[in-house]
């Protein structure tokens, strides 16, 4: 037989150890949220948050509903902030990337993916929270949509860069505006590089807590008032996981079970195959 | 490229460049106007003083910054092997079929959010290591000098700094991974060849490679320490949250700038001092990342290229 080194050994061992952790952590997702989910069925969907403290036997009705509703709202409104401002921006950092202002935005868009998405949900809550005396989904949408930017800026100008010059110089050299060049024909061509950087960028978005902790705030029950405050997944997993009652951890299981396998895998599985038909 | 003169779509994406430019400021402006009289004021007590009692109007956060890098140092040290394996193994070792798969899972486990992994290290990896491992470091290393401060605690929890670096180690390597791997998979064919021809082995192969791209895996490393620096929810809901004074120890709870911020910015709203003292902490967590940036552009020639691809 022949002999293995010990290094690749060792390379071998450490992969499957992080792969494992990693895997592990999937699977207990899927092992403890599943079953609630299963359980509880469509109420889980429909229903409001159950009140803390119930005195007199089971609560009334268990539901997600205000927490998924909230979620969904706050990275749509989000994604509406971003993506106009994000996709501008990438398609200025690739096709006038001599401009001194695609310089600067390039650069500050790598800079914002770097800067803690905490530091983004305490800027707004002094900038909208504060003045407006109150928590807003609004609020957390604008937080998230300041993590959501950059990727779709980053991503847009990628898809712009990797279009072969031929093509673009031959729409213009049919005496086609630059403008009609780049958002009527090059648009199937960056379209998969554009929708996954907002597939991503929602991915991120949908599973941040920390910016809407201070901003977005908290209700029991849906609401369809972007002005109003909201619950969302994520914080509801942060909040109630802390709890002694059974039902809230089991709520903060499912919670995390929708986020991650009904939410966030299909945005990325969807981003995947957008690329995988496109490549050129 | 020729130069185009098109004003109007110059202007209309030019409006997309100076909204990415406001963004920054969307960002550092609220938190620099909201703490720049304490940090004038107060400043100093907060980075050197390590009393942090909101209540007696003591602030000082020295413990919280400690923490915040202590934190940072163990869990890059602990994911710079594991990210290197995992690239290597991903674009050299595993079976070649199973590349995509492979690329793909990473993928979406780099997408699992902060909060799920703090969640699952609260109810399973925490209680478990508490009950098995902690105990047998803390009573393995009792007796070496050095060591045994790191692990020598009063009481084992499930939440405490080991944990939290444990987490955010496993949180972090795929991040590093995918910039590694990238390095990787771009190193010239010629030279893995060359080996080869000298008669070297698939290891003198990947040292070859490794060593070729170590400014990439320098780069890697410093992104992913950039990313735990700034991890929020996993730490807060790991790391115990004790606001009392430091101590170079793994076992014992702490506190991080951003573990701090999460715990106690609702009631600090109340209390003007408190929410600027909280502020000038984020605005030193945000100080501390630029100047690990920095350091990335200086020492990595890679930097700017890897930034781009995490």
């Amino acid at each position: 037989m022949r002999k293995v080194h010990p290094g690749i050994l060792a390379i071998y061992l450490l992969s499957f150890l992080a792969l494992g952790l990693l895997l592990w952590v999937l699977g207990a997702i899927l092992v403890n949220g599943l079953p609630v989910v299963l359980h509880y069925g469509v109420q889980l969907f429909t229903a409001n948050i159950p009140p803390p403290v119930f005195f007199f036997g089971p609560p009334p009705e268990v539901g997600l509903a205000p927490a998924i509703v909230g979620t969904l709202m706050i990275v749509f409104i989000a994604l509406l902030i971003s993506f106009p401002i994000g996709f501008l921006a990438g398609v200025l950092i690739s096709e006038f990337y001599y401009t001194r202002l695609a310089k600067a935005a390039e650069h500050v868009a790598s800079l914002l993916v770097e800067v803690p998405t905490i530091a983004a949900g305490i800027a707004i809550y002094w900038l909208i929270v504060v003045p407006t005396q109150g928590f807003s989904a609004i609020a957390g949408s604008v937080a998230l949509s300041l993590i959501m930017i950059p990727y779709i800026a980053l991503y847009t100008a990628e898809a712009y860069r990797k279009v072969p010059k031929l093509i673009k110089e031959g729409g213009l050299a049919l005496g086609i505006p630059y403008s009609k060049v780049l958002f009527k024909i090059l648009r199937g061509l960056v379209a998969p590089g554009v929708i996954t950087g907002v597939l991503i960028a929602l991915a991120k978005a949908a599973g941040e807590a920390a910016p809407l902790l201070f901003t977005a705030g908290w209700s029991n029950k849906v609401s369809l008032d972007p002005f109003q405050p909201s619950a969302s997944l994520s914080v509801l997993i942060y909040k109630f996981g802390f709890s002694s009652q059974e039902l809230w951890l089991k709520l903060s299981w499912a919670a995390s079970f929708i986020l991650v396998f009904m939410i966030i895998l299909p945005l990325i599985i969807i981003s995947k195959l957008v690329v995988r038909k496109h490549e050129f | 490229m020729t130069r185009i003169k098109e004003r109007r779509l110059l202007a209309l994406l030019g409006i997309g460049g100076v909204l990415v430019l406001a963004a920054i400021f969307v960002v550092l402006f609220p938190l620099l106007a909201n703490s720049y009289t304490f940090l004038l004021k107060r400043g100093v007590e907060l980075v050197t003083s390590m009393d942090w009692s909101p209540m007696m109007n003591q602030f000082g956060g020295l413990q919280f910054i400690l923490g915040s890098l202590w934190v940072t140092f163990w869990s890059t040290l602990l994911a710079t092997p594991l990210a290197v394996s995992l690239a290597v193994f991903a674009s050299d070792l595993s079976p070649r079929r199973l590349r995509g798969l492979f690329g793909g899972l990473v993928d979406l486990i780099a997408a699992i959010p902060s909060v799920v992994y703090g969640y699952w290290g609260l109810m399973i990896f925490g209680p478990l290591l508490a009950s098995t491992v902690y105990p047998l470091l803390q009573s393995a290393f009792s007796g070496v000098p050095l060591l045994s401060t790191l692990f020598s605690t009063n009481a084992i929890t499930p939440q405490c700094f080991m944990t939290a670096v444990l987490v955010l180690a496993l949180m972090i390597t795929p991040y590093a991974s995918a910039i590694i791997r990238n390095a990787y998979e771009m190193t010239p064919k010629d030279m893995i060849e060359a080996v080869y021809a000298l008669g070297g082995s698939k290891w003198d192969a990947i040292k070859m490679t490794l060593s070729y791209i170590k400014s990439s895996i320098l780069a890697g490393v410093i992104i992913a320490a950039g990313r735990a620096l700034g991890e929020t929810m996993a730490v807060t809901m790991l790391i115990g949250n004790s606001v009392g004074p430091f101590k170079p120890c793994l076992l014992c709870r702490g506190a991080t700038i951003t573990s701090i911020v999460v715990n106690e910015f609702q009631e600090a709203m109340m209390n003007p001092s408190h929410s600027e003292a909280l502020t000038a902490l984020i605005v030193i967590l945000i100080a501390m990342g630029s100047v690990l940036l920095y350091l990335g552009r200086k020492i990595s020639k890679n930097f700017v290229e890897a930034e781009i691809h995490a």
